[in-house]
């Protein structure tokens, strides 16, 4: 499922590069920009969303959203634009990577939170080291002193 | 026909790349490795890995000159390499398009594939905002930190390990 979902979004960033050349006179890296941004809000929707399967998770999270998004290619163009002294462009590249992305995630997070109906919504709190990939952890959650529910699946 | 293998080089190499990935996640988080830091290495891994490769890759197919390391300041050590930092005129056209094609072909399967699938920013983001939300500021610091300077000086580190292996010094 992780494969499977890693060529669907690698096939998408790579069409999304591809577009942004052709169809913009935008510098190389805007299109990797754009596909990371648009990876970060869909990995933020699916971690709200929280999907309980095995297999959705590695479909779409680390599969789907981890192939559309990619490092190597920002840090290569990161590295290419120090090399050349353009630091004004690579200032911009890192400001709006890390940035934009930070804030799609919480955007996804919260989007998905207010979609999914009351009774499922996650609650947002610190993740134990160690509990990822759907690790269960017995908590109390409720509201005032109504204890609704007494499992909680890590959602990220 | 160029696109078509293009195409079928990106999904492969994103599928095996995104595999590698998931082994690399499940197999950190039995061992204690928390997974921004599996997720850290993975990405720098990469990193070095497009360094070196985008020199080794150029240096073998490039032959019309238009080569990204003719950028690199210490680009020139490259200059005995035919057709790389300028058009190989000993080459006929059809080779140049043929050395053309494969180049797409494998930085498809390569870069845009492999190293793209084996690398995310979707899971790095996803961990800065739960360890922030931890309240764990200064390890989203230090992972933000060794993500960006760490990624860019992997990249120059590989590049010039590329150009030490493929590179001549220059008089």
């Amino acid at each position: 499922m992780i494969a499977g979902g890693g060529a669907i979004g690698s096939l998408l960033r790579y069409g999304i590069a591809l577009a942004q050349i052709r169809l913009t006179a935008w510098p190389g890296w805007v299109g990797i920009l754009l596909a990371n941004l648009l990876g970060c809000l869909l990995m933020g929707l699916a971690a709200g969303v929280n999907p309980t399967s095995p297999w959705l998770r590695g479909l779409a999270m680390a599969g789907f959203c981890g192939g559309l998004t990619t490092f190597s290619a920002f840090a290569l163009d990161l590295a290419f634009l120090c090399l050349t002294r353009a630091w004004r462009q690579a200032a911009a590249c890192v400001g709006l990577s890390v940035v934009g992305g930070v804030g799609l995630v919480v955007l996804g997070l919260y989007t998905a939170t207010w979609l999914s109906p009351t009774d499922r919504r996650s609650l947002y709190v610190p993740v134990p080291q160690g509990l990822r990939n759907g690790g269960v952890a017995q908590v109390l959650v409720g509201e005032g002193d109504k204890v609704t529910g007494g499992q909680w699946s890590c959602p990220l | 026909m160029t696109g078509f293998a293009t195409v079928v080089g990106v999904a492969v190499g994103g599928g095996c790349g995104a595999l590698l990935r998931g082994f690399i996640e499940h197999a950190a988080a039995p061992a204690g490795v928390p997974s921004w830091a599996a997720i850290l290495g993975v990405n720098l891994l990469g990193c070095v890995l497009i360094g070196y490769l985008i020199v080794w890759l150029e240096v073998r197919l490039h032959r019309a000159g238009e080569s990204r390391l003719a950028r690199h300041p210490r680009g020139q050590r490259l200059a005995h390499v035919p057709g790389l930092l300028a058009p190989d005129p000993t080459l006929p056209p059809t080779e140049i398009a043929r050395a053309r094609s494969r180049l797409r072909v494998e930085s498809g399967l390569l870069f845009t594939g492999l190293l793209g699938g084996l690398t995310t920013f979707s899971a790095f983001g996803l961990d800065l905002v739960s360890l922030m939300q931890g309240g764990l500021f200064v390890t989203a610091g230090v992972n933000l930190g060794l993500s960006v300077l760490g990624g860019a000086a992997g990249v120059v580190l590989g590049l010039e390990v590329g150009l030490l292996a493929h590179g001549r010094r220059q008089p």
